[in-house]
């Protein structure tokens, strides 16, 4: 597994994945929006990219009315931008080879990290991660394993991004 | 959060008042165990124009005590960074400064 991100001089920045992590990515954008087109605010996953803003049920729902076709509208843009990214040029993914070179400009990474955040997110609460410290405990014979592998590195990934962004 | 732990001096709390008490709200971040410590400080500079080490503070404060007040505004200024925060992913929520 590779991955890199490194910042160029145009100040657009250079994403390079390992063909197959690469290929997982792919299939991202599809999961997150079906995952958001459910609207059911006891389905654990739903209520976790769409937390409460209130105790106050009646508060709460004034929140969502105001504020909640903005939130969804956000998300959505950042699926829209995450995978315009990496399919805005063919080439990278049919040249031979076992990487993948992407250019992203700098005024996409933020949705990057947003995308990634929300998957993150929609994969730890679709593996009952409650608590922190579960990154120690990582069992391969879990049936859910391949998960726990894609959270890890989407982490990862996200961390990258920070580190590039912040020009370390 | 997620991340590497590290044993750090518990930070003082320190909240700004911007409005009239009895109007106020503060915006709190809590606690869990999914988003990336760097990512959540991220946050927090971008939105709130923290320095580094204030917004730092602000996470270790989630990651420790479970929840942080990064900001005391009126319900309107309050409402918005609770849900540009849900956009970031991060759990927030909003209270009305008792008076």
């Amino acid at each position: 597994m590779s991955l890199s991100v490194r910042r160029e001089r145009n100040g657009a920045f250079t994403i390079t994945l390992d063909r197959e992590s690469a290929e997982v990515l792919r299939d991202l954008p599809l999961k997150l929006r079906a995952v958001l087109s459910r609207t059911d605010v006891r389905d654990k996953v739903v209520s976790r990219l769409f937390p409460k803003a209130h105790d106050d049920p009646k508060l709460d729902a004034e929140y969502r009315k105001l504020l909640g076709d903005e939130l969804l509208q956000r998300k959505l843009e950042s699926v829209r931008v995450f995978e315009e990214s990496l399919e805005r040029e063919p080439a990278a993914w049919q040249q031979a080879g076992r990487k993948v070179k992407l250019s992203v400009p700098s005024g996409e990474l933020e949705s990057w990290l947003g995308f990634v955040n929300d998957m993150r997110l929609v994969l730890g609460t679709e593996l009952d991660i409650t608590q922190d410290g579960w990154e120690e405990d990582f069992d391969p014979n879990h049936p859910q394993a391949d998960d726990f592998v894609l959270l890890h590195y989407l982490g990862w990934l996200q961390e990258s991004l920070l580190r590039a962004m912040a020009g370390g | 959060m997620s991340g590497m732990p590290r044993t750090l001096e518990r930070p003082d709390v320190e909240e700004e008042t911007r409005t009239s008490p009895d109007r106020a709200w503060n915006v709190i971040v809590w606690n869990d165990p999914i988003n990336l410590m760097s990512y959540v400080t991220f946050v927090f500079q971008k939105l709130f124009g923290f320095s580094l080490q204030v917004a730092t503070k602000h996470m270790l404060e989630v990651h420790h005590q479970g929840r942080s007040c990064v900001a005391t505004v009126e319900r309107e200024k309050a409402e918005y960074y609770v849900s540009r925060l849900h956009g970031y992913g991060l759990q927030a929520t909003m209270e009305q400064v008792s008076s």
